[in-house]
């Protein structure tokens, strides 16, 4: 399970959020939650899980709410974290937005997630959006 | 005996034997080729045919729950009855045609004194029916054998829908499949039908009915109502595709269809699950095995509600701790949803969230608590 997982020194916070969508409409899930991160650009954010129940597709966003000291203090970063969760569980509630555990880094799902970025580094991006 | 006509269209009855038959013009305005007529030893399907002729009948069919032997039931029908067995388990009984209301009594009469009770006892008039015990079983067999070979290699899309539609189903079964199919339907071939083309041949009679053989034993393995909606959802799709010009959104087939999205995959779901039909789009284009599936046996209804409680949830969550338009000192709460994701998603204890945040433990409980008082319990009831 990853909690609270260091990058370099800063230990940081992450928190999973888990969209349902079809397959038709996967692609302008991740469209509409790349334009909503490319409001916030401090933000990180990172597609982490990819897999389907039934015939619908489950993607798993985790975005970081900031290092803990970020966190604790409530700083601009992590309220700007916050406000793109917010954003998500709001303008994207047809996806049907919930909290879900990170997955492991060796879970098939987030194996089919790295396997998706790596054949388009842009599936969920910011630039996607801008272009 | 005449031969009939098959589509050109249908790729998959161009088999060699048929490019060198006769062109013909279809119902349908299209261009084809005559199915040929059947022999056996030498003997033709028409002559076959002769040896019962067509007559025109009324047809009583029920089921019960108790096996029983309608033989039974023939003898006390007065004048001429005939029956026999069908795969589909139905019980059958052919009378002169104007004797059907008169033997349905009976048989209700017959099964009741029984203690039998009759589902679905019903009655059709003026059916064409051959009483195929005058034809000798030799020929009758070799004419469903023959028939079932040439329908074979002709038939494979139809095959492929019945592996694909019905659970249980692999290719072994299909040639047994296929000879009870055309047994089921020797005894009704009219064979004095006209058509476009002269009269309609036993092998055409059968093709045209296993058009729509595997719709059929969908709905008699799933029940209508799935098989519907998988029709409607489709013709929705087909439709909307065609207006939009592109792949409609499930946004936009729920509008179309009058109901919410929840009830839309809800139904999509029962189908998919029901009828083992998925949907072949890959998740994303050119992706081969981006999507994993997580196995499940849920309950559709079930899962439907829990996915609907978990996001009303997250909802309830993300407002109270993220409120900008409130004046209070935590309107913008990072550590009250880092708190409560920790604990209930990621399973850290009070004291372990502590230490990893660098934070009092009474730091936690003070975000834990003002947090859940914050989440307005009504979005969730």
């Amino acid at each position: 399970m990853t909690r609270t997982p260091f990058l370099g020194l800063d230990r940081h916070v992450d928190v999973a959020l888990r969209l349902t969508t079809s397959p038709d409409n996967a692609a302008a899930a991740a469209r509409a939650m790349g334009a909503i991160l490319a409001e916030f650009p401090a933000v990180s954010a990172r597609l982490a899980g990819l897999g389907h129940r039934h015939d619908d597709v489950e993607l798993t966003l985790v975005v970081t709410l900031g290092s803990v000291d970020q966190v604790a203090q409530s700083s601009p970063d992590a309220r700007d974290a916050l406000a793109v969760l917010h954003r998500i569980t709001t303008s994207m509630s047809a996806y049907e937005p919930s909290f879900t555990t990170i997955p492991e880094p060796d879970s098939p799902e987030a194996r089919a997630a790295r396997q998706l970025l790596e054949r388009d580094a842009n599936w969920l991006s910011r630039e996607q959006v801008a272009s | 005996m005449a031969a009939s006509d098959i589509q050109r269209d249908d790729s998959e009855l161009i088999g060699s034997e048929l490019i060198d038959s006769e062109l013909i013009v279809t119902s349908n305005n299209r261009v084809g080729r005559r199915i040929p007529d059947l022999e056996v030893a030498g003997v033709s399907e028409g002559d076959i045919f002769d040896y019962a002729p067509v007559m025109r009948c009324d047809r009583i069919y029920w089921s019960t729950d108790e096996p029983m032997d309608p033989i039974e039931v023939l003898a006390e029908i007065p004048g001429s009855a005939w029956t026999r067995q069908w795969s589909d388990g139905l019980y059958r009984i052919w009378v002169p045609a104007g004797e059907g209301a008169k033997a349905r009594e009976i048989v209700r009469e017959w099964c009741q004194s029984r203690g039998i009770e009759p589902f679905n006892l019903r009655k059709e008039t003026n059916v064409a029916f051959r009483d195929l015990d005058l034809i000798p079983s030799a020929l009758l067999t070799g004419l469903i054998t023959s028939c079932v070979s040439w329908l074979e290699p002709h038939t494979t899309t139809i095959q492929r829908r019945l592996v694909a539609e019905l659970p249980g189903i692999d290719e072994d079964d299909l040639p047994g499949m296929m000879y009870l199919f055309v047994h089921d339907h020797v005894d009704r071939f009219d064979s004095q039908r006209q058509g476009r083309n002269g009269a309609l041949n036993f092998t055409a009679f059968v093709l045209a009915k296993m058009r729509t053989w595997p719709q059929d034993a969908a709905r008699s393995a799933f029940g209508r109502v799935s098989v519907n909606d998988k029709v409607a959802l489709q013709r929705v799709h087909d439709e909307l595709s065609a207006e939009l010009g592109r792949r409609p959104t499930e946004f936009e087939r729920a509008e179309a269809l009058g109901m919410s999205v929840t009830d839309l995959r809800q139904r999509e779901r029962s189908v998919a699950g029901l009828l083992n039909m998925r949907f072949a789009d890959p998740i994303l284009s050119g992706s081969d095995t981006a999507a994993l599936d997580i196995a499940d046996e849920v309950d559709t209804a079930a899962a439907a509600l829990e996915e609907s409680m978990r996001s009303a949830l997250t909802a309830a969550i993300m407002s109270a701790v993220y409120d900008p338009q409130k004046s209070a000192r935590r309107a913008v709460d990072p550590l009250g949803l880092a708190v409560l994701y920790l604990t209930f998603w990621e399973g850290l204890s009070r004291i372990e969230i502590a230490q990893h945040l660098g934070i009092l433990p009474k730091t936690v409980t003070a975000a834990m608590k003002r947090t859940m008082q914050d989440i307005d319990v009504q979005v969730l009831a």
